[in-house]
């Protein structure tokens, strides 16, 4: 018996119930009203029933609401879990395995779209598809002769003997900077700061639409530190 | 007070001209007494409405609309009525030159049609006028966040989505299932798991 009634209730289209009157504004309304909302009544929602619970589990939504508040922001590999630990809302984030519920029988194009930039892989982007031609070391008479106006070709190799090609690369600047504080650009009115290393665990991570950058504001002050 | 245009009754003064034959749909739409540009909302129930062309701009899908040339003849809205739409059109009268939408506004200039609409913050009495707008009862709450929804109108979104979220703030989950009549679709292991999980959310 409750195993039939299990699969009727999968097969089914489960949003108008599980929304009741809610089921008459569309899901991009509902998210944009439940973004207005506190950690805590979000919270509340998710435990209201089946769709609420996935509409209020949305990384987008918990990354507005952590963006709202100001102060220092440490990424725990979801918006929601660095919401709960910046707000000191969930004390044991990291042991904490939630594990996110599913369900059947609810489909949403807006979700679907929102969800599909996040993930989507630009890899098909990329311009060069190797069918270029490369050279390294190339004289002025042989790029008139050969190239100018003729065919593209890919001049390579130019920067090797650069500093900057070891001295910046992500684990150089980690090791010299990590601690530092960057302000955060992006969707907050509030002040936000990054410490480096946590940006770089951040930019390694996330799957935003509309990733946060770091600016630094006394850059040319730092200048000289950063080119010996 | 509101912004440096012909005041609070402009839109009862509006004249519709009638359409002249052969307009083509790059010329600029009617224009009304004063040498104001109107356009003419038509609800689902049939009534008509008329308003400044820059007010209705503030709503996407009108603006799509208008700049496509459809801004000549009556617009029909079907699935606004009557009463709704009134409302949205006074809303958008009130909110002129308010920066939720009118930063946008900035960007499609055309042929100085906004000059005189520079930004502005919410006045007090714009922001009393948000308060009163919302104080419906929930239906009349829905119908006015779809009508926000489908004409794409930021402040109109902005003052309903924030009363809805009013609403709804500091209910208990119980309270929010019998105000919008939700069935709870878990199995109680399911409830006590997720409220053990959302514990922060109920201290």
């Amino acid at each position: 018996m409750e195993n039939q009634q299990e699969e009727y209730q999968q097969r089914r289209d489960r949003r108008p119930e599980a929304l009741g009157d809610l089921r008459l504004l569309p899901d991009e309304l509902l998210c944009a009203i439940i973004d207005r909302l506190a950690p805590g009544d979000v919270g509340r929602l998710a435990c209201v029933s089946s769709v609420m619970y996935i509409l209020c589990n949305e990384e987008p939504l918990w990354m507005n609401l952590c963006l709202r508040f100001a102060g220092p922001l440490e990424y725990k590999n979801s918006w929601k879990k660095t919401t709960l630990y910046r707000q000191s809302l969930s004390t044991a984030v990291s042991e904490t395995h939630e594990k996110p519920l599913t369900f059947d029988g609810f489909n949403s194009l807006y979700l679907y779209r929102r969800w599909y930039r996040r993930f989507t892989t630009l890899d098909a982007f990329f311009m060069d598809k190797g069918d270029l031609e490369r050279k390294q070391d190339i004289s002025l008479e042989e790029f008139c002769a050969n190239y100018d106006g003729q065919k593209p070709v890919l001049l390579t190799d130019l920067a090797n003997t650069w500093p900057a090609r070891h001295s910046w690369t992500i684990d150089q600047l980690v090791k010299k900077y990590g601690e530092t504080a960057f302000r955060i650009s992006q969707k907050s009115s509030k002040k936000i700061s990054m410490k480096f290393k946590d940006y770089v665990s951040y930019m390694s991570h996330q799957h935003d639409e509309d990733p946060l950058y770091v600016f630094d504001d006394k850059w040319s002050e730092e200048m000289e530190v950063i080119f010996i | 007070m509101s912004s440096g245009d012909s005041g609070p009754s402009s839109s009862k003064q509006l004249v519709q001209q009638p359409a002249a034959a052969g307009r083509s749909p790059n010329q600029p739409p009617l224009l009304g007494a004063g040498g104001r540009k109107v356009i003419v909302l038509k609800s689902g129930d049939e009534e008509e409405f008329e308003v400044d062309l820059l007010d209705a701009m503030q709503s996407r899908t009108l603006r799509r609309a208008i700049e496509d040339g459809c801004g000549d003849g009556p617009m029909p809205l079907p699935n606004l009525t009557g009463p709704v739409l009134a409302k949205v059109v006074e809303l958008f009268r009130r909110h002129r030159g308010d920066p939720r939408w009118a930063d946008e506004l900035q960007e499609t200039e055309k042929e100085g049609m906004f000059k005189d609409y520079a930004p502005q913050k919410p006045t007090a009495e714009v922001k009393g006028f948000d308060r009163e707008f919302v104080s419906v009862d929930r239906d009349a709450l829905f119908d006015l966040l779809r009508a926000a929804n489908f004409l794409e109108a930021p402040g109109l979104l902005d003052v309903t989505c924030d009363a809805a979220a009013d609403a709804v703030m500091n209910m208990t989950v119980e309270e929010v299932r019998e105000y919008f009549g939700l069935v709870n679709d878990y199995t109680p292991e399911e409830e006590a798991a997720l409220r053990k999980q959302h514990e922060w959310a109920f201290q």
